[in-house]
């Protein structure tokens, strides 16, 4: 049965409501990035010591749920599994919308963002063995590729919207991985460096993707008067367990490689140094142990508010995994002759948490959201409250079929 | 001449006149964004883009100029030249 999609009314009291919030939170943007111009970035926590703060933590955590949305937007349009299909126009819209809020929290980072086109000055002229300019380029790609992939399921180009879909998935792995070799390949952060860590940045994306994908569908179907499937929230339960199990090992293998190498103080500083709580509690704590903890034991497993629990405690503890590897990361102090030239004065440094950095970020968290909350009212994302009635009783779930 | 010029205008008019000439920048900015997001609007409408999706666009567009002029403002405040040199 083919379903028709259509947008929201957007007159209620509590629409109004939300969106009145979220411009508000939008002008704290202008207000602080207003602020931070003429200030310089003094007024962020940044320093010489840790020279990435938040606005780089939500960047690479932004970029991993964009593509972990559009992976499993794929689900539906690529592997044809028709069950997934009430979700996936609204995962490629978030794709789209959190890889261009990605985009503001770098864009803003630079501090002059009106020199920004310097980075694409001169394109593939450029050095390309630059993981920025090679990242750069895929960022761009991508970009191009979300909007056309939405243009075509918007134009119901099946056979189109098929190839393009796969080709943005791709696409989508190379850009996370690509992110996350940004990291890995910088061979005198300790804490970064690792071949694994592409992999790792990949596993993260669609552990976090996926379980922003089920919280925001349980959310917008509920407030739309929608009817969801529970099937459909378990199976994607079940792969985001699956998701865990294998970000586990990946976090297990690089951690142990870390410990095992005779110049492990970073590793240790990592777990036991002033920033030990970002990485057991958010990052083992809330990003893997409770969610998978809560997925596994069948009394939470098999109901929607436990996938729900969590997917929310996937989703903080995935930030707190990004900021466990940019604050340590950057805090620990470089060796550069040991003893006779330390990093900047051998001592790890303090992030300080400042208002115009967090109002930065909130307000473009806050932009994103509204151009989300927005777009349903504008375009046809989510299904009709009718076909959603009817299709709830046909279909089987391809996932629970395959994993058991 | 601009020593003249110097000591027959107060500090606080050479403030109001650099204010004034921004606030003049500003909204020639305003002009200029909002024809050329215009422009950017009725080329994509002629290339086939159907009426649903003009809403979203509509507003992309609106708020992308907002931040642009919001850039402009802090730009000019913080490498303005002074109106007499």
């Amino acid at each position: 049965m083919e379903r028709t999609y259509v947008t929201i009314e957007g007159k209620s009291r509590g629409y109004y409501l939300l969106v009145t919030l979220l411009g508000l939170g939008s002008v704290s943007l202008l207000v602080s990035f207003i602020v931070s111009y003429l200030k310089g970035q003094q007024v962020w926590g940044v320093s010489n010591i840790i020279p990435w703060g938040q606005l780089i933590i939500f960047y690479i955590y932004f970029i991993g749920l964009s593509a972990g949305a559009i992976i499993i937007s794929s689900l539906s349009y690529v592997l044809k599994w028709d069950f997934y299909k009430p979700i996936t126009r609204l995962a490629v819209f978030m794709g789209i919308l959190l890889m261009l809020g990605a985009m503001f929290f770098v864009f803003v980072d630079l501090g002059r963002p009106e020199k920004f086109w310097r980075l694409f000055g001169y394109y593939f002229l450029n050095n390309m063995t630059s993981m920025f300019v090679i990242n750069s380029i895929f960022y761009v790609v991508y970009m191009t590729l979300m909007v056309f992939y939405l243009w075509l399921i918007f134009e119901n180009k099946k056979k189109w919207a098929a190839i393009v879909g796969t080709l943005d998935v791709i696409w989508a792995i190379s850009v996370h991985m690509g992110t996350g070799a940004i990291f890995g390949l910088i061979g005198n952060r300790e804490i970064f460096f690792s071949p694994i860590k592409p992999f790792e940045f990949l596993a993260a994306a669609l552990t976090s993707g996926t379980s922003l994908i089920i919280l925001t569908t349980l959310g917008v179907f509920k407030f739309t008067g929608r009817h969801i499937r529970q099937d459909l929230i378990l199976s994607l339960g079940n792969l985001l367990s699956w998701l865990i199990y294998v970000l586990l090992v990946l976090v297990f293998v690089d951690k142990l490689t870390h410990l095992y190498f005779p110049g492990r103080e970073p590793a240790l500083y990592l777990f036991a140094g002033n920033y030990w709580w970002l990485f057991w509690v958010f990052q083992i704590g809330m990003g893997i142990l409770i969610p998978l903890f809560l997925l596994i034991y069948p009394q939470t497993g098999r109901t929607v508010k436990g996938v729900s629990f969590a997917s929310l405690s996937v989703i903080i503890g995935v930030f707190g995994e990004r900021a466990a590897l940019v604050i340590p990361g950057t805090a620990y102090p470089q060796h550069f002759f040991p003893g006779f030239m330390e990093g900047i004065w051998g001592k790890p440094g303090i992030f300080p948490v400042t208002v115009w950095e967090s109002l930065l970020c909130l307000g473009i968290v806050s932009y994103i959201a509204l151009l989300f909350v927005l777009g349903l009212k504008f375009l046809e994302i989510l299904p009709a409250q009718e076909d959603e009635a009817i299709v709830a009783v046909e279909g089987s779930n391809p996932l629970l079929k395959k994993m058991g | 001449m601009l020593q003249v010029i110097h000591v027959l205008i107060s500090e606080e008019w050479k403030m109001s006149l650099r204010v004034a000439a921004i606030a003049i920048e500003v909204i020639i900015l305003t002009a200029m964004i909002y024809s050329f997001f215009l422009g950017l609007r009725l080329t994509l409408s002629d290339l086939g883009l159907q009426p649903k999706y003009e809403g979203f666009l509509k507003l992309v567009l609106t708020t992308l100029g907002i931040f642009i002029l919001t850039f402009f403002i802090a730009h000019l405040i913080l490498f303005y030249p002074g109106i007499i040199p």
